[in-house]
C-alpha cells in the first residue's frame, strides 16, 4: 500500500483558550471550565497553568478544585465552542476532502488524495496550522505520520502550539522511548500489569511474542502488538449523513409559563431548519421532547406525508406536539428538545397539502441574510421573547444553556 | 361432535381461512377458527375482530356440536394428509379434537364456543349484486396504493356504489388510484360509501364466481360469494376529496409506449437512492430523457420516443410509484397529463376498456 500522509490536528486546551480569548483577564491563570467547584460533574477543559496543579479533563470539579483552589471555574459557552468548532473544520475542508471529526477541537486529515495540489506536504500543514491559529486566535498542536495513531502521538509529543513529523524510516526511534501509556489500547489495568513485567516504554514490548500478548491481554494484546510497531490501518472516517438532527436546551431555571415555552421550542426549531438547510435535508419526522421538573421525559412524535425543511412549518408541527405533551401534565418545565429525522434530500410532494416554493425560497433568503448580518440578525417576534432570559448576539442569536451538539 | 369429510371438500375452505385467523398473538383465541356442526351441514367462521370470514357446507355429520380449534393447525394437519383420504373430526372431551385419517391420529387441544367472539349476522336484504370477475380487476388496480405504514392514515379503499356504477379509489398522500365500471339494474337509492380494509380486497381477490352480493349495516360490510361470507369492519375516518386532486386540464399531454417506458424507468432507477427512489424526466419534443442519480453509486440516463408537443419540462418521480401502475395498467400505450414540476400529474391507459382507470401522482422535488 502506497504510503499515506495523515495530519492529527488538535486545539489546545480547546474551552479554556475560547474562554481566554473572550475575557483577556484570564490570560496566564488557571481555568477550568465545566461548572463551579461546588456544583456536580466533571471538568471539561483545563488551561496548561491549571494543568501544573495536577488538574485534567474528566476530573471531578470537587477534586480539581481542591488541586487548585485558586482556579477559575466556568461553566462553559457551549454554543461558542461549536461556533468556534464549526469554524475549525471550515478552515480545514478547504484543503482535503478527508477530514475526520474526532471531537469538537481535534481532526485527523488525510491529505495522500491531494498530493498533485501540494508541491510539500510539510509547509501544507504548517500553513494550516498557521491559518488556524491566526483566524481563531487559538493556538494548535498538530503531528504528522503515515497512520492515525502515529500521527496522534506526533501531536502528543508537539503540545502545546508545536507541529511534529515523524517521518519515514523515523517512525521506530520515535516510538520506542514513548511511555506505554501513550498507546490508546493500553488502559489503567494493562498498564498496571505491563510495569509489573518491567514494561515501560513501547521499545520494551517489542521482546514480547504476539502470541504471549494475546494469552495475556486478549484481542487488545493483538491490538498492543501492532499499535507498538506503530501500524494502523485505520481510514480516516469522513462525515456520513446524520440520522437525524436535534435541538434541545436545559433552562436556567424551570419554566411553567406557556407561552415562553413555544418562544424556545420556536427558536430551538429555527435552528433545527437551518440545519436541515444546510445539509440540504427535509424531515420526515418531527419529534418533540420535554423534561418535567420531576425528572420525567417524555417524547411526542408525528410522522408526515411531505418532508419539511421550513421552520415555520416544523414550528406548527411541534407547537401541536408540545401541546399535546404540555395538556396531560401541570408540571414546569426543565429540558425542551425538537428533533428532525427520517432525513432525505428529496421531497416527496403531497396530493392533499398545497405546495408553494416560496417558503422554500423564503429559507434560503433568510439564510442569506443571516450569512451577512449574523444569525440575530432576524428572528420571529415569538423567539424575540427569548431576550428577556438570554444574552442575545447578533452572530449567534441567543445564548442557550447547553445547547445540544448532537447531529 | 363428530363428522367425516373428504380432504378435497375441506381443504380449500381452511385454506382460505389462514387469510382472516389473526397471525399476531394478541388474543389467543382469535388464531382460532370456530367449527359449528349442524343436522345439515358444516360451518366454520375465522376472524380477527376487523374482518371475519364464515363459510358452510355439506359433511356427514354423526353428532352435532361446536368447538374452536387452531386454524393453521387443522390446515396444516388436513394438508399434510393423503389426496382423497376421507378424514373424521371428532370432540373426544377434556377440550381435545380427535382427528383421524387412516392410520393418522391427531389430538389438538380446543378452546369452548362460549370464548369465541361473536361475528355480526348479515341480512343482505338489498340484493346488492355486483360483478365479481370485474370488481377484482378493479381492485388490483387500486391495491398497491393502499399502505400499511403508520405514516399514512387510509388502511383500506374507498368503494362507492351508485345507481349506475362502481368504483374503487386508493390514496397513499402522494398518490391515487381511481377505477370506476358501469353496472346497471342495482336498484341503489342512495348512494353508498364505505372504506373497505387492504385485508378485505385482498381476499375477494381469491374468491371466484360471476357475481358478489353486498349488503352494510352501520359498522360492517358483508360480501357474499356462494357458500362464503365476508363480514368487514368498515374503516372509520373520513375519506380525503379525491375528486379535488384529480386533475381536470394539464395541458401537456404525453402518448408513450407501455413496455418501454417501464423498461427505461426501471433501468434508470437502479442508480436512483434507495430511500426516495426519485428519477428525473426531462421532457422534450417527441421524447422523454430520463435521469437518476445517487452520489454514493453513480447515474443513469435512458431516452424513450413519445407523442409530445408540450412544453418543455423537467420533473421528478418516485420509480416505484411509476412502476406500480405500468405494472398494472394493460394497455400498450399510456397518456401521462402534466402541467408543472410542483402539480398533480394524470396517467391513464390511452384506450380505455370497461374499466375507467386513472392515477394521479405528485412530483418529487430532487
Amino acid at each position: 500500500m502506497k504510503r499515506r500522509y495523515i495530519v492529527h490536528i488538535d486545539i489546545d486546551a480547546f474551552f479554556a483558550a475560547v474562554e481566554e480569548l473572550l475575557d483577556p483577564s484570564l490570560k496566564g491563570k488557571p481555568v477550568i471550565v465545566g461548572g463551579l467547584p461546588q456544583e456536580r460533574g466533571v471538568a471539561s477543559t483545563a488551561s496548561y497553568e491549571a494543568r501544573k496543579y495536577g488538574v485534567h479533563s474528566g476530573m471531578s470539579l470537587r477534586k480539581a478544585y481542591q488541586l487548585c483552589p485558586m482556579g477559575i471555574f466556568i461553566r462553559g459557552n457551549y454554543q461558542i465552542y461549536q461556533a468556534f468548532s464549526e469554524k475549525f473544520f471550515r478552515i480545514l475542508s478547504s484543503y482535503t476532502p478527508d477530514v475526520e471529526q474526532a471531537s469538537l477541537d481535534e481532526a485527523y486529515l488525510d491529505l495522500t488524495r491531494c498530493r498533485p495540489l501540494y508541491a510539500s506536504f510539510s509547509k501544507i500543514v504548517r500553513q494550516i496550522k498557521h491559518r488556524v491559529e491566526k483566524e481563531l486566535g487559538l493556538m494548535v498542536s498538530a503531528g504528522v505520520g503515515s497512520n492515525k495513531l502515529l500521527a496522534k502521538l506526533a501531536t502528543n509529543k508537539a503540545k502545546p502550539g508545536g507541529l511534529f513529523e515523524v517521518k519515514q524510516g523515523e517512525e521506530i526511534e520515535f516510538l520506542k522511548t514513548l511511555s506505554i501509556e501513550s498507546l490508546p489500547g493500553i488502559g489503567l489495568k494493562t498498564q498496571a500489569i505491563l510495569r509489573m513485567l518491567n514494561v515501560h516504554k513501547i521499545g520494551d514490548l517489542w521482546g514480547f511474542p504476539r502470541s504471549s500478548l494475546r494469552s495475556l491481554f486478549g484481542l487488545d494484546g493483538e491490538e498492543i502488538y501492532l499499535q507498538s510497531r506503530g501500524i494502523d490501518s485505520r481510514p480516516v472516517a469522513t462525515p456520513s449523513v446524520p440520522k437525524s438532527i436535534s435541538r434541545e436546551t436545559t433552562f436556567l431555571e424551570d419554566i411553567w409559563d406557556q407561552r415562553l415555552l413555544l418562544a424556545h421550542l420556536a427558536y430551538l426549531c429555527d435552528r433545527v431548519a437551518l440545519s436541515l438547510r444546510k445539509g440540504s435535508f427535509f424531515a420526515h419526522i418531527i419529534e418533540v421532547k420535554v423534561r418535567y421538573a420531576d425528572f420525567r421525559t417524555e417524547t411526542r412524535r408525528r410522522l408526515l406525508i411531505m418532508p419539511l425543511q421550513e421552520m415555520g412549518e416544523i414550528y406548527m408541527v411541534a407547537r401541536e406536539l408540545f401541546l399535546q405533551l404540555a395538556s396531560s401534565s401541570r408540571l414546569s418545565l426543565r429540558l425542551i428538545g425538537v428533533r428532525a429525522s427520517d432525513l432525505t434530500r428529496t421531497r416527496a410532494l403531497s396530493l392533499f397539502e398545497p405546495y408553494s416554493e416560496r417558503k422554500e425560497r423564503l429559507g434560503i433568503a433568510m439564510d442569506q441574510v443571516r450569512e451577512k448580518y449574523g444569525f440575530g440578525a432576524l428572528l420571529t417576534a415569538r423567539e424575540k421573547m427569548l431576550e428577556s432570559i438570554y444574552t442575545f448576539d447578533k452572530e449567534r442569536g441567543f445564548v442557550l444553556k447547553t445547547a445540544s451538539l448532537t447531529k | 361432535m363428530k363428522f367425516l369429510i373428504k380432504k378435497e371438500d375441506i381443504l380449500k375452505e381452511l385454506q382460505l381461512l389462514q387469510g382472516i385467523v389473526e397471525k399476531r398473538n394478541t388474543m389467543p383465541i382469535l388464531a382460532n377458527i370456530l367449527i359449528r356442526a349442524s343436522e345439515e351441514e358444516l360451518e366454520i367462521t375465522g376472524t380477527d375482530l376487523e374482518v371475519g370470514m364464515k363459510t358452510h357446507f355439506p359433511a356427514s355429520i354423526e353428532e352435532t356440536g361446536s368447538i374452536t380449534i387452531s386454524g393453521k393447525k387443522v390446515f396444516e394437519i388436513v394438508r399434510s394428509l393423503r389426496d382423497g383420504v376421507d378424514i373424521k373430526f371428532q370432540d373426544v372431551g377434556q377440550s381435545k379434537m380427535l382427528i383421524t385419517a387412516g392410520a393418522s391420529e391427531f389430538k389438538v387441544v380446543c378452546l369452548p364456543e362460549e370464548d369465541y367472539p361473536q361475528i355480526p349476522e348479515p341480512k343482505f336484504e338489498k340484493k346488492i349484486l355486483l360483478p365479481l370477475e370485474k370488481a377484482k380487476e378493479m381492485i388490483d388496480r387500486v391495491f398497491y396504493v393502499i399502505t400499511q405504514e403508520q405514516r399514512y392514515y387510509l388502511n383500506g379503499a374507498l368503494m362507492i356504489i351508485k345507481e349506475g356504477s362502481l368504483e374503487f379509489v386508493s390514496t397513499d398522500g402522494h398518490r391515487l388510484a381511481y377505477t370506476s365500471l358501469m353496472v346497471e339494474n342495482m336498484n341503489i337509492e342512495n348512494e353508498i360509501r364505505g372504506i373497505v380494509s387492504k385485508k378485505t380486497l385482498s381476499e375477494l381477490r381469491k374468491f371466484d364466481d360471476d357475481k358478489v352480493e353486498f349488503d352494510l349495516d352501520e359498522n360492517n360490510l358483508f360480501f357474499k360469494v356462494k357458500n362464503r361470507t365476508i363480514v368487514s369492519r368498515m374503516i372509520e375516518g373520513k375519506f380525503p376529496n379525491f375528486e379535488a386532486v384529480i386533475p381536470k386540464e394539464n395541458p401537456n399531454t404525453l402518448t408513450v409506449s407501455r413496455d418501454e417506458l417501464e423498461d427505461a424507468v426501471r433501468r434508470v432507477s437502479l442508480l436512483s437512492t434507495e430511500r426516495s427512489r426519485g428519477i428525473k424526466f426531462n421532457l422534450g419534443k417527441n421524447q422523454i430523457m430520463l435521469f437518476s442519480s445517487n452520489p454514493e453509486i453513480g447515474e443513469a440516463k435512458d431516452q424513450v420516443e413519445a407523442e409530445y408537443n408540450g412544453d418543455e419540462l423537467e420533473i421528478g418521480f418516485n420509480s416505484q410509484y411509476l412502476l406500480d401502475f405500468l405494472g398494472a395498467v394493460k394497455a400498450e400505450k399510456v397518456c401521462i397529463e402534466l402541467k408543472d414540476e410542483n402539480s398533480a400529474v394524470l396517467m391513464r391507459p390511452e384506450l380505455e376498456d370497461d374499466i375507467k382507470y386513472v392515477y394521479v401522482l405528485m412530483p418529487m422535488k430532487i
